[in-house]
């Protein structure tokens, strides 16, 4: 489903001392399954995911996605594909502060998705949240609860890709573990790219990318 | 494309900024409406002084000069050359009754300026047939039959306050009658000089132009020694130069004031509201919402906020104009204005004028999205 070959993202082009966030990375992603990538705060592990998702564009080298290849593709078509195919869950919510949760889910669904509606009810369900708190403002839910209504979104138009940094930050244990399992029955039919600094939470994955200082350090394909 | 962006939602849950909005809207189109409809209130109860009644009766005083030219041989008296005068203008198929006598002034007061009008000074045996020149009918007391008598028109009588029996003008004048009538004619008996003017008195059909097309029609060259009091010209004249420029000039000037205090707030307080949404603009787009989309959400977010405000604006507007038309103009007896076109053209523009100056702060918040990892960077 990617292929990425010899990405590098450089920040401070101009400057002497260029910054590789990347460096050369080669990789090749499958299209469907749980993916973990880990590293060090600072590693590269969310530019590297940002480079896949289209929010950034690599320095160099290229990534292909189903043939398709991203760095040369118009704005409006990365929007197009980040609204069609790309699902996102970033370290912080990212709720809209006067929409209830409900509404928060449903605001990422394609035009005319009458469907939307039942799927949002029944994805936050899945998640945790009591109908109660369907209609309640960010401001009335828990951080943990947040960032449920923000996993529920991301998947509100059953994306091919879910991107997600750090989605199980501001959870508890048992609702870290209540949407790993979500994420991973996800990942049975798409693909599921999880990045953290928590190594816990990757148990149950498909394959972790280990990232150090850009690079990649190692990859590792889970046996079952 | 748009997907569920939707601007309903931002009104619907901000209901205290939005109000905010919305209330100064109203009170912006309130003001400049309200203010217009009181200044057309004006001109319209002016216009059947000036406009209407004008063109139905000409005050003239004639110079010595055109007296002398105009009658050569009806003897030696400024009398006897007005009567020769007046016996040429009633040979006329415009003109109705001339006669040769005294007029005095009766006034108005508009919630905005005062205007004074001729009332003749008539023989009793001639206000009847005044007052049906004029279609005017009394309505209470009688007509005047002596000296020094009024019969004034029932607006006149309710702007100034006066009632039947009152004496006007150090006692000289007592109200007998009030009469009623589409130009607010007053009529009044001799008053032995205590007058404003002396000459001919002429009603005509609402065919003649002015005094001197009439007198042309007589075959009398009218010069600027003449003085005409009052003729269709002449009302229109006045009416154009006192009281429509006069109002326009006014009216200009509150609407401009008042619509820069507008774009100026409104345009504060939507920036300020903008700024507190970077972060959903940010979202949208890393989603994969077009900044297109995100300004068209903002185009219809001003668009309803300015829809409603306007609308409730000309609202609340009429609700405003019938509580001062009840309150105030009725009983001063002066015309209301509710729709006035021209005032609701320029408040449209002025609001378009508004609108554009908030896609400033719209496109610069557009200008602003960023997708979230460069706000995480």
């Amino acid at each position: 489903m990617f292929e990425i070959k010899n990405v590098s993202m450089i920040y401070d082009m101009d400057s002497d001392e260029k910054m590789y966030a990347l460096s050369n990375v080669d990789l090749s992603l499958p299209d469907h399954g749980l993916v973990g990538i880990i590293g060090p705060s600072g590693s590269g592990k969310s530019t590297l995911m940002y480079c896949l998702s289209t929010l950034k564009a690599p320095t160099e080298g290229s990534i292909a996605y189903n043939g398709e290849e991203l760095t040369t593709l118009t704005p409006a078509k990365r929007e197009t594909l980040r609204r069609r195919k790309f699902g996102f869950i970033f370290q912080k919510h990212y709720l809209v502060p006067y929409m209830n949760a409900y509404d928060n889910c449903v605001v990422a669904a394609l035009p005319g998705d009458s469907g939307c509606k039942e799927r949002a009810k029944k994805l936050m369900g899945r998640l945790g949240l009591r109908e109660k708190e369907f209609g309640k403002r960010p401001s009335k839910l828990s951080g943990g609860q947040c960032q449920r209504v923000a996993i529920a979104r991301s998947l509100i138009n059953s994306p091919e890709v879910v991107f997600a940094d750090e989605p199980t930050a501001s959870l508890d244990h048992e609702n870290a573990f209540n949407v790993m399992r979500v994420l991973r029955e996800y990942a049975d039919e798409h693909l599921v790219l999880v990045v953290t600094h928590d190594r816990s939470i990757l148990k149950d994955t498909d394959r972790i990318i280990e990232i150090w200082d850009g690079r990649i350090s190692s990859v590792k394909d889970t046996e079952k | 494309m748009m997907g569920h962006l939707s601007a309903g939602k931002f009104i619907k849950n901000n209901k205290k900024q939005v109000a905010v909005i919305i209330v100064a809207l109203i009170l912006s189109v309130m003001g400049m409406y309200v203010v217009g409809a009181i200044l057309a209130s004006t001109r319209e109860s002016f216009r059947p002084i000036l406009i209407d009644a004008t063109k139905r009766q000409i005050y003239l005083e004639l110079s010595d000069e055109t007296l002398w030219t105009a009658a050569p041989d009806a003897g030696d008296t400024r009398g006897e050359k007005y009567s020769a005068i007046k016996q040429e203008l009633e040979k006329l198929p415009e003109v109705e009754m001339v006669r040769l006598s005294e007029w005095t002034q009766f006034s108005i007061a508009a919630l905005v300026g005062n205007l004074g009008s001729e009332m003749p000074l008539l023989k009793p045996d001639d206000i009847p047939t005044y007052l049906d020149h004029m279609k005017s009918k009394l309505v209470d007391g009688r007509l005047p039959e002596d000296d020094f008598e009024l019969a004034l028109d029932s607006a006149v009588m309710r702007n100034r306050g006066y009632k039947i029996g009152d004496k006007l003008g150090n006692n000289l004048w007592t109200i007998v009658g009030i009469v009623e009538g589409p130009y607010m004619s007053c009529v009044g008996t001799t008053a032995h000089g205590n007058n404003y003017g002396y000459g001919l008195i002429i009603l005509t059909d609402e065919t003649v132009g002015s005094a001197e097309e009439l007198f042309a029609k007589a075959g009398i060259q009218l010069t600027n020694l003449d003085r005409i009091s009052s003729d269709a010209k002449k009302g229109a004249e006045l009416f154009q130069v006192e009281v429509v420029d006069q109002i326009d000039g006014a009216l200009t000037g509150i609407c401009l004031g008042v619509i820069i205090l507008v774009a100026i707030s409104v345009t504060v307080a939507y920036n300020s509201y903008m700024r507190n949404r970077i972060n959903e603009y940010c979202l949208y787009a890393s989603l994969g919402y077009s900044r297109m989309e995100v300004y068209q959400m903002m185009l219809k977010e001003i668009a309803i906020l300015f829809g409603t405000g306007i609308l409730l604006g000309f609202a609340l507007s009429g609700g405003v104009i019938y509580l001062i038309d009840m309150l105030i103009l009725h009983p001063k007896g002066l015309i209301p204005v509710y729709i006035e076109p021209r005032q609701f053209s320029w408040i449209c523009a002025a609001m378009a004028a508004v609108i554009g100056v908030l896609q400033f702060p719209a496109l610069l918040s557009v200008h602003r999205i960023r997708t979230i990892d460069k706000m995480e960077d």
